[in-house]
């Protein structure tokens, strides 16, 4: 089974599980002065929930089966991507060797979230104004922007945006 | 109802309160092209610019707002995969793979065009159909609202991709809208003592973080996405594109129309529910969510009819369609007027510039939306490394802006790693947007309706247009699971017999 998906069910069937044993906990029809109490709907949604993710499991594990003993893959092939019910995507999930991204870019969402993180919680410290002055020149180096010109301009546009659009002209509160 | 209509366009062709029109949509224009803000925000924001004015101009600009931010939503779906508004969701779809192709003029172009019809449509609709379809929608009752709730949920099985996947993603939705209060009992659900959680998840941090923050950080790390737009031409009057997507406009306007008028629905589902019956009736459903014309014309003609649609209730019986229209009805009553079925007799004058000022509305989107998008492409045309801090700063502003809480920033961030996260398995988000959206709808229905006989739940399937719907969500569920076997079992035969 491809990692993604397997790690994807995994997730779902725990918490899915977490959030049953949850709702087992909220109060019945008996116990409540309507005729159908809270429990009733995400009890349906989570028992739905849990029965389409194993279907899901079986259903790749059958088409896996299939698919191997119909074509099989060579052995350095990656996992293939399922697209539909019975169909897999033969093209290998990441890239070869030739067009794989630039060792830079393979953690640059990451720090970028890293980055967005930081700068939410900097927001409560040094002020909204600065803090934005500052995620915004360093995302803009984080994505490659390395003229000094592009660097200041998004810098001076973010700021402008921010206490002139947002705060001056439409009031709208800022964190 | 002509000497009415003469005498609103009179109203409306004043100086002032054309000039006011005018604003309205250059403000809705500029709104809904922002990813966070939506026209929720706009109209709120406005609201207390209103309490100065006539009414009648009040309520042209706070409805001309409202029309124009529900078409602005779609220039930087198509062009960024970030919808501007929550209608622009399903313009994405095939939206942004054009602009992926090099198509985004013609894109664009399909969504000018289609919201100005599906608008223009709506506006008709909702002048002359007002009190014939508020009749209709007034014999729905708890259970046609949740076989509706339930019929919106089989879009999923159109969205191509996964059928399971798309089940569980709408299943994901629905319990993430069942967090918060109960209305019905005041039970926390899931709150964990969050007070940030009591009051339930807003659509805005989901729909942001889903969508917007999952493309800035899926851009960060691919190199081939730092290119510039490629130069695009706005070609709104292409013949041949006409001719293949007028059916589509046709049925999604009239569709959007329909489900617009019907409260609680709100045109976010008229543009799902338009764009599955799009896929239903195309000849080439496969090209759907590749770049398909009739996947930008079927939402946008929907959403912009649901949205005039929306105010067909609002006028009519005092009832909002949906969640701008809600404040709409607040904003009257601030005014000291109390929309519902006498409204129309009392407020003539007001109603019919509001319904004059929408249709010119609609051609001012015709009008004026090619220059500014040329002038926004300029700006969106900008290298990712500067445009993406720009989105994220929109995307935080516009999530806090809504309940003024930090709390809906870092769920949104939490929503964009996990939307980053679940494109890796080729997950339809959509799905998500459309358990959430549906959610409470049916929830509360299906207790009414339930409550309305005891707990029996026969009264579904005894009730005439309750059990159709049901039974086109089953057989349309059905037909999907069951294709790929039947496709499978004919492989099957055909390798037999060779």
């Amino acid at each position: 089974m491809p990692r993604p998906l397997l790690l994807f069910i995994v997730v779902i069937l725990i918490a899915a599980g977490f959030f049953m044993s949850q709702t087992l906990q909220l109060p019945g029809s008996d116990e409540v002065s309507t005729l159908i109490g809270p429990r009733l709907w995400p009890l349906m949604v989570l028992t739905i929930l849990l029965a389409m993710t194993l279907l899901l499991a079986i259903n790749i594990l059958m088409t896996q089966r299939r698919s191997t003993a119909e074509v099989p893959l060579p052995e350095d092939a990656q996992a293939p991507r399922v697209l539909s019910e019975g169909t897999l995507d033969q093209k290998k999930v990441g890239d070869s060797e030739n067009n794989a991204p630039a060792k830079a870019s393979i953690w640059r969402h990451w720090l970028l979230l890293g980055l967005i993180i930081a700068w939410t919680i900097a927001m409560e410290y040094i002020g909204f104004l600065m803090a934005t002055a500052a995620f915004t020149a360093a995302t803009v180096w984080l994505l490659g922007g390395r003229r000094p010109l592009s660097l200041v301009l998004t810098t001076a546009v973010g700021i402008f945006m921010v206490s002139i659009v947002f705060d001056y002209l439409l009031n709208i509160p800022l964190p | 109802m002509l000497e009415n209509l003469m005498h609103g366009l009179a109203v409306v062709l004043q100086p002032m309160n054309f000039l006011i029109l005018a604003s309205a949509v250059f403000i809705g224009f500029i709104g809904g092209a922002l990813p966070g803000i939506s026209g929720v925000i706009l109209v709120v924001i406005l609201l207390p610019v209103t309490y100065g004015m006539e009414p009648t101009s009040a309520f042209m600009l706070l409805t001309a707002i409202y029309a124009s931010t529900v078409f602005s939503g779609l220039i930087t779906s198509i062009l960024y995969r970030a919808p501007g508004t929550p209608e622009a969701v399903m313009t994405a779809f095939d939206g942004y793979p054009m602009t992926q192709k090099g198509e985004a003029g013609k894109a664009l172009g399909i969504g000018i065009l289609s919201s100005a019809i599906g608008g223009t449509v709506g506006t008709i609709a909702l002048i002359v159909f007002t009190p014939m379809l508020a009749s209709i929608a007034l014999q729905f009752s708890s259970p046609e609202f949740f076989a509706l709730a339930v019929l919106g949920l089989t879009v999923v099985a159109s969205l191509g991709g996964s059928v399971i996947l798309g089940l569980i993603g709408a299943m994901i939705g629905l319990f993430i809208a069942s967090i918060g209060i109960d209305p019905m009992t005041g039970t926390m659900r899931f709150t964990f003592d969050n007070l940030g959680l009591a009051s339930g998840i807003n659509l805005i941090p989901i729909i942001v973080g889903l969508f917007a923050i999952s493309e800035v950080l899926k851009r960060a790390g691919d190199n081939e996405s730092h290119k510039p737009l490629k130069k695009f031409r706005v070609q709104i009057f292409d013949s041949a594109i006409m001719r293949k997507i007028r059916m589509t406009l046709t049925r999604s306007s009239i569709m959007g129309v329909v489900i617009g008028i019907l409260p609680g629905i709100g045109a976010s589902t008229a543009a799902m529910v338009s764009y599955s019956e799009a896929v239903r009736w195309s000849k080439n459903p496969e090209q759907f969510g590749k770049g398909a014309a009739e996947g930008v014309a079927a939402p946008e003609s929907a959403n912009n009819a649901a949205a005039m649609g929306a105010l067909v209730p609002l006028f009519a019986l005092g009832i909002p369609g949906s969640g701008t229209t809600a404040i709409i009805l607040g904003a009257f009553i601030m005014h000291g007027l109390q929309p519902g079925p006498t409204f129309m007799v009392a407020n003539g004058e007001l109603i019919y510039a509001v319904f004059v000022g929408l249709l010119i509305v609609n051609l001012m989107v015709l009008a004026f939306a090619k220059p500014f998008i040329a002038i926004l492409s300029r700006l969106l045309n900008v290298p990712y490394a500067a445009l993406g801090p720009i989105i994220i700063i929109c995307c935080v502003v516009g999530t806090y802006s809504v309940q003024n809480s930090m709390f809906d920033v870092w769920l949104m961030l939490g929503f964009g790693v996990a939307g980053y996260l679940l494109e890796k398995i080729n997950f339809p988000l959509v799905a998500i947007i459309l358990g959430v959206v549906l959610g409470p709808i049916a929830e509360s229905e299906l207790r009414r309706s339930l409550a309305m006989t005891q707990g029996d739940p026969s009264i579904f399937f005894t009730r005439p247009i309750s059990a159709t719907l049901l039974a086109i969500a089953f057989v349309v569920v059905m037909l999907t699971l069951v294709k790929p076997l039947w496709k499978y079992y004919r492989s099957r035969q055909s390798i037999t017999n060779y």
